[in-house]
């Protein structure tokens, strides 16, 4: 018992690796962040069955009028945000070993990276939406809201990106390097949302 | 715990009792069943009531014991062994409720369930089409004219294969003497079956909140010898009953010129509304708005001059017709036979 | 702990904490604590408010209903009245006052913890909760509320048969109640997982937890698709999207299918933290361990597990194909199961042991009474053609009262006796407690158990009126008269409570000699909880005089005492083995703030003005910047 560890306290590269050491469980922030996940998972789950569903029950879709998607794009966009779990990862690994530099530059470049593709992603929905409505049809009703949905996972991401960017200006401290590994996880479950969402909206082209 | 042991056990024969005194009266009860899959449905609940019964005593029964042993531990004769009493919650929490539920399960969902399903499309000799709207009833008889409301009749003695849809919200078909019910949804088919045994009338209310006239959503099942049920789906099929008189015709003049032939539908006139029923045979029905009141002179009066005052939140506005008109109109819709 | 201090030294490492831990005094420090009891106790009053209001809606739908053809109400008055009393009971009284107030107040008491993992979060949720209340009521103020009922089927629930604000006031509020209601059992899962006192091994961790535990999860993942189908909601009502329009290619069955596969898990959600609460009721008044503490703990997270495979049979009469029908019906048999293992756990433990039947007790009995009786109704809906008979009629309003209000609250009105020692530190009038418990049960029976044979002679639920000749009058007048006596139980209960709070006799520690560690530290709790972190080696951590001698001497001895700050151990999650120290937040004016933030949003949401809405998102946003600025704390 004498060997308290007070972990958030610890900053610094040889406190943080120690207490990554000592520590036996994931700490309270990386299980919040788990949570967080899977009530947001459930969530675009629950929106993507509801794609399905309206789906089956259509006798055509995309509906008269409405052309398929096109494919080639969005595929590659979503290939290019999936490569951003690689540097997300390696913050994390950077963190576990308390270097700073590191983490910030590995941020900043999947940041980049995530807010191109959220820019391309935006301005294929506006083209869409000149193309058919979300007003006029359950098609375009789903469609939309599920590409907004994961939209706004992928915008979320970024405010937290920019969040411990400015956490980490002033240093690493255990705090910032738990608050690292959850944002990577939490842009894990955007990038395999990513798939889901991106192969059910082409779904009819597939 | 005696207390409240007694006092359920009280409670529960009499509920026991009064179930059945109420199976006698009341002409909504699912304890009168007018057809197999009525009867079918209320012995599964007498079997279930008697099951549950045990399942209840039991249990309060173990309360009781509870009691009368609350200054002793243990069971009586089996005592304290944690094995033991591990092993009656297995039995009591697992292996009766299984068996029993299987049994449930295999009788009520396969056996009973098929008494109440509609009939194979091909195997029936008719078919019927209900509309649920806020709130009446609208009955149409495929391959005839007949359009009707809120009396729905069929010939006793024969299966048919009652097709249930919407025009606006979810209503759902309910004559619980003859049948389980059906949910009327937009956008969907659904079909129940209606069989009565013997000639009489049948009660049925729409069981799903459907806005602030649920409550007056009420309809009638005539089932009658079939002779009486070809005659009159004939005269219900048939255009309306010309005036027979001056007073008549200028009736159905002011009807037509007037806001009524907006909303509603007489055969054979210019009046085309589909907002409300069709009153083509209204004279023939025995009562209006969804059997909230009888169809007689005063309270059809009435329903036209202020039917918000009888049904507030209704679809019909109060018409405002002159004397003579009014009682022009009255007469006319009396004869429309 | 405080008052078996005895040498100075120990002394010394209590005025400390007692330093460390002070809480702000007066209204501010109200607004701003994350002290998890003292939100407890703003869950409970502000839960015992919308109680009150749900039953005096409750006392009004009777009284319309008290003879044929009554005006009380208008028709649409009526409509907005149920809708109303069933929004409010379930998550605006139920939920809260079981998970936000007795969640609350008790886990972390009984896991040894000094407080929630997330305690800002924890502040966050109430006044989410609080919010979202406020504005659903809104709605009712200004003469626009929900009436489609509570599961708000459309197209009724559509901008075309429902015009007015009344539904937005419902999907909106119910989004922001989920969002608050999320958290909270995020929270909940954490805390129990990971700050559990060193040496509560999950085997050791005390029933009560367990429920909670299976209910976080069911919330966690019930409520994302019960957002998602009132997303779509207000997506077709406010910008005329198709989702649930058939002319379009929608289908108002997927509202249905949605709402269901939330409003399920939800019926269990209810129910658990009433289970969670009987058995911490029934070992300390019968003098016994529970009978089959595995099988139970088992239990209670299966229910909540296969609480998600059932939802459909609350559509046994929408025309789903027999397969289907056929699937949902077993699946809904074979959740029966756990729920047998619990009833006859408790009444094996009840025989067994030596009951000493006094009000917290009694009222236990009468949840087992009740939820015997529901439960048994219930098993009969998942006969598909009874289902399909009785379904839509009292026969329902009759087995879900006996289950909600039987089974769920019975069990929440015990634990208010229950616990009232531990939180006010006094105890309540006993006599007063059995009278007012009869009278409730006496009430509860008057006015349910009369339904089952309403729904049998064919009455429809929710009809403003009747009509004289069905014979339904007589049980109708029955339930009124019966409802009567059951506010008089309830205000009977308030009378008790409210006099007891400053007449009641001094409670000590542990006046039941109960068998959690609530009971180990003095009534009301200081703001630390317990001066030391208790040793535990078994569910039953009171029960266990050598670990509570142990306490005494660490505490002399300045062992797990944390006295350099906020503090709290947190622990693995399986074994609790040792992990590491964390530091509390204190009282913090973000979680209000946030809070106020998203209301202003949704009420911006509600009258389309989508700019300011997205003004007010950005404040929160900034909020949250702030809420980060200070380390090194737990959220």
């Amino acid at each position: 018992m004498s060997a308290v560890t007070r972990s958030t306290e610890a900053s610094g590269g040889a406190e943080i690796r120690g207490v990554e050491r000592n520590r036996l469980s994931q700490p309270n922030g990386w299980w919040g962040i788990v949570l967080l996940i899977a009530t947001e998972a459930t969530l675009l789950l629950a929106i993507v069955g509801t794609y399905y569903y309206l789906r089956f029950q259509a006798t055509q879709w995309p509906p008269r009028g409405i052309a398929a998607p096109s494919v080639a794009l969005p595929l590659v966009m979503m290939g290019v945000l999936l490569l951003t779990s690689v540097p997300m990862q390696l913050a994390a690994v950077a963190t576990r070993a308390g270097r700073v530099g590191p983490t910030r530059a590995l941020i900043v470049l999947a940041m980049l990276v995530q807010a191109g593709y959220l820019a391309v992603q935006i301005i294929l929905l506006r083209n869409d939406l000149l193309d058919f409505s979300p007003a006029a049809t359950a098609y375009g009703s789903i469609y939309f809201t599920m590409i907004v949905a994961h939209h706004a996972h992928v915008a979320i991401g970024l405010l937290l990106d920019v969040g411990i960017l400015i956490r980490l200006i002033g240093g690493l401290t255990d705090y910032r390097a738990v608050g690292v590994r959850a944002i990577a996880l939490y842009w894990h479950f955007v990038n395999l949302m990513a798939i889901i969402v991106v192969l059910t909206q082409l779904s009819p082209s597939l | 715990m005696t207390g409240a042991g007694r006092r359920h056990a009280v409670a529960v024969i009499l509920f026991a009792a009064l179930a059945l005194l109420a199976a006698g009266c009341g002409d909504q009860s699912t304890l009168s069943p007018h057809s197999k899959a009525s009867r079918d449905i209320a012995t599964l609940w007498w079997w279930m009531l008697g099951a549950a019964g045990v399942v209840f005593f039991g249990a309060l029964f173990l309360l009781l014991l509870g009691w009368t042993r609350r200054r002793k531990r243990g069971l009586p004769v089996f005592g304290e062994d944690e094995g033991l009493t591990t092993g009656l919650v297995v039995t009591f929490g697992i292996a009766v409720p299984v068996v029993t539920l299987i049994a449930l399960f295999v009788v009520a969902n396969f056996s009973v369930v098929s008494a109440t399903q509609a009939p194979k499309t091909a195997s029936t000799a008719m078919t019927i089409q209900v509309i649920g709207h806020q709130w009446f009833w609208e009955v149409r008889y495929p391959g005839t004219t007949a359009v009707t409301a809120n009396e729905i009749h069929i010939p006793a003695r024969t299966r048919v294969n009652v097709v249930a849809t919407t025009t606006d919200v979810i209503h759902s078909l309910w004559v619980p003497e003859l049948n389980r019910k059906i949910d009327m949804i937009p956008g969907h088919r659904n079909r129940v079956l209606l069989y009565a045994d013997r000639p009489g009338v049948y009660r049925g209310q729409c069981a799903e909140f459907c806005g602030p006239q649920h409550a007056h959503m009420s309809m009638k099942v005539f089932a009658q010898p079939p002779d009486r049920f070809r005659a009159w789906l004939r005269n219900m099929a048939a255009p309306r009953r010309a005036p027979s008189s001056p007073e008549l015709t200028r009736g159905e003049q002011v009807f037509v010129a007037s806001a009524c032939a907006s909303c509603h539908t007489i055969r054979g006139t210019s009046a085309h509304g589909e907002v409300g029923p069709d009153l083509t045979h209204l004279a023939t029905r025995t009562t209006l708005a969804a059997l909230t009141i009888p169809n007689r002179r005063g309270y059809l009066g009435g329903w036209i001059l202020d039917p918000q005052h009888i049904k507030p939140g209704a679809k019909m506005p109060a018409i405002a017709l002159g004397g003579a008109d009014f009682q022009a109109v009255l007469d006319y819709l009396q004869s429309l036979r | 702990m405080a008052t078996t201090t005895t040498t100075t030294a120990a002394r010394a490492r209590v005025d400390r904490l007692e330093r460390i831990w002070e809480e702000r005094p007066g209204l501010l420090g109200w607004l701003t604590t994350t002290d998890h009891k003292r939100i407890g106790i703003l869950y409970l009053f502000t839960s015992l408010a919308f109680f009150g209001a749900g039953g005096v809606e409750a006392l009004l739908i009777r009284t319309q209903l008290l003879g044929p053809d009554k005006t009380v109400l208008t028709p649409q008055q009526y409509d907005a009245v149920f809708t109303m009393h069933g929004v409010t009971m379930i998550f605006l009284f139920v939920i809260p006052i079981s998970i936000g107030a007795f969640g609350n107040y008790l886990l972390p008491l009984q896991i040894g913890a000094r407080d929630m993992a997330f305690p800002r979060l924890n502040a966050l949720s109430f006044w989410m909760f609080a919010a979202s209340g406020i504005f659903i009521y809104i709605g009712l103020a200004v003469g626009q509320a929900p009436s489609a009922g509570w599961f708000n089927y459309v197209p009724l629930a559509s901008k075309t048969y429902s015009p007015n604000l009344g539904i937005d006031f419902y999907a909106l509020g119910l989004i922001f109640n989920g969002i608050s209601s999320t958290v909270a059992s995020a929270n909940f899962i954490v805390t129990i997982f990971k700050l559990r006192a060193p040496g509560m091994s999950l085997n050791r961790m005390p029933l009560f937890c367990y429920a909670f535990l299976a209910v976080s999860f069911a919330l966690l993942f019930a409520l994302p698709v019960l957002s998602v189908s009132l997303i779509f909601l207000e997506l077709d009502r406010q910008l005329g999207f198709h989702f649930y329009d058939i002319a379009h290619g929608g289908d108002p069955l997927l509202w249905q299918h949605l709402f269901w596969i939330f409003g399920h898990p939800e019926v269990y959600i209810i129910i658990l933290p009433a289970f969670g609460i009987a058995t911490s009721i029934i070992p300390t008044f019968v003098r016994r361990r529970m009978v089959a503490f595995p099988l139970v703990a088992l239990a209670e997270l299966l229910v909540a597990f296969i609480g998600f495979g059932v939802w459909a049979h609350h559509m046994f009469a929408t025309g789903l194909s027999t397969a289907t029908t056929v699937y949902f019906a077993a699946a809904s048999l074979v959740i029966v199961i756990p729920s047998g293992i619990q009833l006859f756990a408790w009444i094996m433990t009840i025989v067994t042991g030596t009951p000493e039947f006094k009000t917290p007790l009694l009222w236990i009995v009468g949840f087992i009474v009740f939820f015997i009786i529901g439960g048994l109704s219930g098993i009969m809906f998942a006969a598909i053609p009874f289902d399909q008979q009785l379904t839509d009629t009292y026969f329902v309003v009759a087995h879900f009262h006996f289950v909600i209000f039987g089974a769920a609250v019975f069990p929440i009105l015990g634990g208010l006796h229950y616990w009232f020692p531990k939180v006010t530190g006094r105890m309540y009038h006993e006599g007063l407690g059995k009278v007012s418990f009869w009278l409730t049960f006496t009430g509860t029976m008057v006015t349910f158990f009369p339904m089952h044979i309403l729904g049998l002679l064919g009455m429809p639920r929710r009809n403003y009126t009747y009509p004289r000749d069905m014979g339904w009058t007589g049980f109708n007048v029955l339930e009124s008269i019966g409802s009567y006596v059951l506010a008089a139980g309830l205000v009977l209960i308030a009378v008790n409570l409210a006099m007891s709070l400053r007449r009641g006799a001094p409670a000590g520690n542990d006046p039941w000699k109960a068998p959690t560690l609530e009971w180990a530290t003095s009534s009301p709790p200081p703001p630390y909880n317990f001066a030391v972190i208790p040793a535990v080696s078994s569910p039953y951590a009171m029960w266990d005089p050598e670990d509570r001698e142990k306490d005494v001497r660490n505490l002399e001895a300045g062992v797990l005492v944390l006295e350099q700050g906020h503090e709290t151990p947190t622990s693995t999650v399986v074994d609790a083995e040792w992990d590491e120290v964390v530091e509390m937040p204190s009282d913090s004016p973000w979680p209000i703030s946030l809070a106020l933030a998203l209301s202003g949003m949704f009420a911006m949401l509600l009258l389309a003005h989508w700019v300011t809405a997205g003004v007010f998102l950005a404040f929160a946003a900034l909020v949250l910047l702030a809420w980060h600025s200070k380390e090194p704390q737990e959220a």
